[in-house]
């Protein structure tokens, strides 16, 4: 009896401060949260991390260093590498504002882009897109790899977005540990550190893209493609844009009649219209990323992305 | 009568099946019990499982190194303490706050940090929720798809053998077809901030060439 007592006290007492100090902190751990997003775009490092999903684990090398130029009013260029650890894949550069995809057997890809897109979005994405998107909660700090580790929970304000858990060195404001996870907190998605070398200066391994001789033009886009006005999509998952210019889309097997993508600044679904191959409907999932399709009358519509296999249905039927 | 015994029983020892009746037998008989364990012994023999035979003067051996160890040692030892303690009365509650009330009470502290320890691991393991990680989810059927830097490569194992040859073909099409639009997908975000770019830019030109008119 005495002990409840105590223990409802204690809890209202945690409360009390916890309501006292949410009001102020909040920027706080916005600024925190900050922190992160400097450490990836300000520090020169060689980072090994690992990508966890249901039957499937890669690990990636990622290297990032600041080119000090020389001159008056030069800016600082940011040099950033990604490849496999293990394994023949895309070597993936960047160099400012240009990314460069060389996969072997294939000419260099160059977009125009100021982070790599196959990195966790919510690293690089500006803060005032995910603030909208997102409500900041820290956790509690956790030893990871004899580190100490800060969490911050980002938890989505609509409940169809899945939300991120994000582990912070406590030290430098490197992230970690990024979790997605759906609204019932399982994990769908886990990115992790597991090798950190923060680097005085640019690494060795990138001063040869200072001065490499990289193709100068991004790949070149077409206009939007004629069929499109075919089908159209009346309804989009709250939060998310159509985009209204997009890459065409080429398939090798099955001709795309229609694709759409939608962003909210953080996350992407595709939706695609294909002649139908006569399969059953399926439901599949990559990680945070669910992939549906569906069949009717004489086309498959295929919708992938980071959403609940609800919504994904009824973005599917949408489509007109 | 005993040839044929010892038939069936050198068979048993090298595992070849018995009769119930052969098994009563040898449950029973104790001379058979007997070459059963020769058998067992020599079939040891030949495959060489035996570890060393013991030398026949071994425990004769063990007895003489016993002889030679000091069996006074251990007890000769608290001594020596006991008389330093009696010789010193200052120092004498020493020992005595190991023993009496004290030593309750760190015992008892002891078991509260364990009891604490345990509280809170069982808490930070029910706050991980690493479940879905290792378990497929429910709804949807788990399959791996190329990564994102990784070669995309055509992933049949999810193409079961209860499905005819046909099934299995339109089941590796479907797969295909998939891989393809994931990479389509990714080729579209790698390119998403261009195509607003681009607009962009046109967006100006059509209003700069507006303006002109």
């Amino acid at each position: 009896m005495k002990l409840t007592l105590v223990r409802i006290n204690a809890g209202w007492l945690l409360s009390l401060a916890f309501c006292l100090c949410s009001l102020s902190v909040v920027a706080d751990d916005w600024q925190q949260f900050e922190r992160t997003q400097q450490a990836v775009r300000k520090f020169n490092f060689d980072v090994s991390f690992v990508q966890v999903r249901p039957n499937h684990l890669i690990t990636y090398r990622w290297l990032h260093g600041i080119h000090e130029q020389t001159g008056t009013l030069a800016v600082p260029l940011e040099l950033e590498r990604l490849l496999l650890q293990d394994g023949v894949g895309t070597d993936t550069f960047r160099r400012g504002d240009k990314v460069y995809y060389a996969a072997p057997d294939a000419p260099v890809i160059v977009t125009q882009n100021d982070s790599i897109k196959e990195l966790p979005a919510i690293l690089f994405e500006p803060l005032p897109v995910i603030q909208q998107l997102y409500d900041i909660v820290p956790g509690s700090s956790v030893p990871l790899s004899g580190r100490t580790a800060q969490l911050l929970r980002l938890s989505a304000r609509d409940a169809s977005r899945y939300s991120y858990w994000l582990w912070q060195d406590a030290e430098t404001g490197f992230p970690l540990r990024v979790d997605t996870v759906n609204e019932q907190n399982e994990v769908l998605d886990r990115w992790m550190v597991v090798h950190l070398q923060l680097k005085p200066g640019l690494p060795a391994e990138l001063q040869s893209l200072v001065s490499a001789q990289l193709p100068e033009q991004p790949h070149a886009l077409m206009s939007n493609q004629v069929p499109q006005a075919q089908f159209k999509l009346n309804w989009i998952p709250p939060g998310y844009q159509l985009l209204a210019e997009q890459a065409p889309v080429s398939t090798r097997s099955v001709p795309v009649l229609a694709n759409w993508l939608l962003s909210d600044g953080l996350h992407q679904i595709s939706v695609f219209v294909q002649p139908t191959a006569r399969l059953p409907e399926q439901q599949l999932r990559d990680g945070a990323t669910t992939i549906l399709v569906t069949t009717r009358q004489n086309l498959d519509v295929t919708v992938i992305g980071p959403l609940s296999p609800e919504l994904a249905i009824k973005l599917a039927a949408s489509v007109e | 009568m005993s040839s044929e015994h010892q038939e069936w029983l050198s068979a048993a020892s090298d595992n070849q099946s018995v009769s119930a009746e052969q098994l009563d037998s040898l449950l029973s008989d104790a001379d058979l019990q007997a070459s059963w364990l020769r058998y067992q012994l020599a079939g040891a023999v030949i495959r060489q499982e035996l570890a060393p035979p013991l030398d026949t003067d071994f425990s004769d051996r063990f007895a003489a190194m016993l002889d030679l160890e000091d069996s006074h040692q251990l007890v000769a030892e608290p001594v020596p303490v006991l008389q330093q303690a009696m010789a010193s009365p200052v120092n004498g509650s020493q020992p005595a706050a190991n023993q009496g009330w004290w030593k309750m009470l760190m015992q008892g502290a002891i078991a509260a940090g364990v009891a604490i320890v345990a509280v809170v691991g069982v808490q930070q393991t029910q706050q991980k929720p690493d479940d879905a990680l290792t378990s497929p989810l429910p709804v949807l059927q788990t399959n791996p798809i190329g990564g994102v830097a990784a070669p995309v490569s055509l992933s049949q194992t999810s193409v079961e053998s209860r499905f005819t040859p046909q099934q299995q073909q339109l089941q590796v099409e479907q797969q295909r077809r998939l891989q393809e639009l994931m990479q389509a997908r990714q080729q579209q975000i790698r390119l998403m901030e261009q195509a607003a770019a681009q607009q962009a830019k046109k967006d100006a030109t059509d209003e700069g060439k507006g303006q002109q008119q």
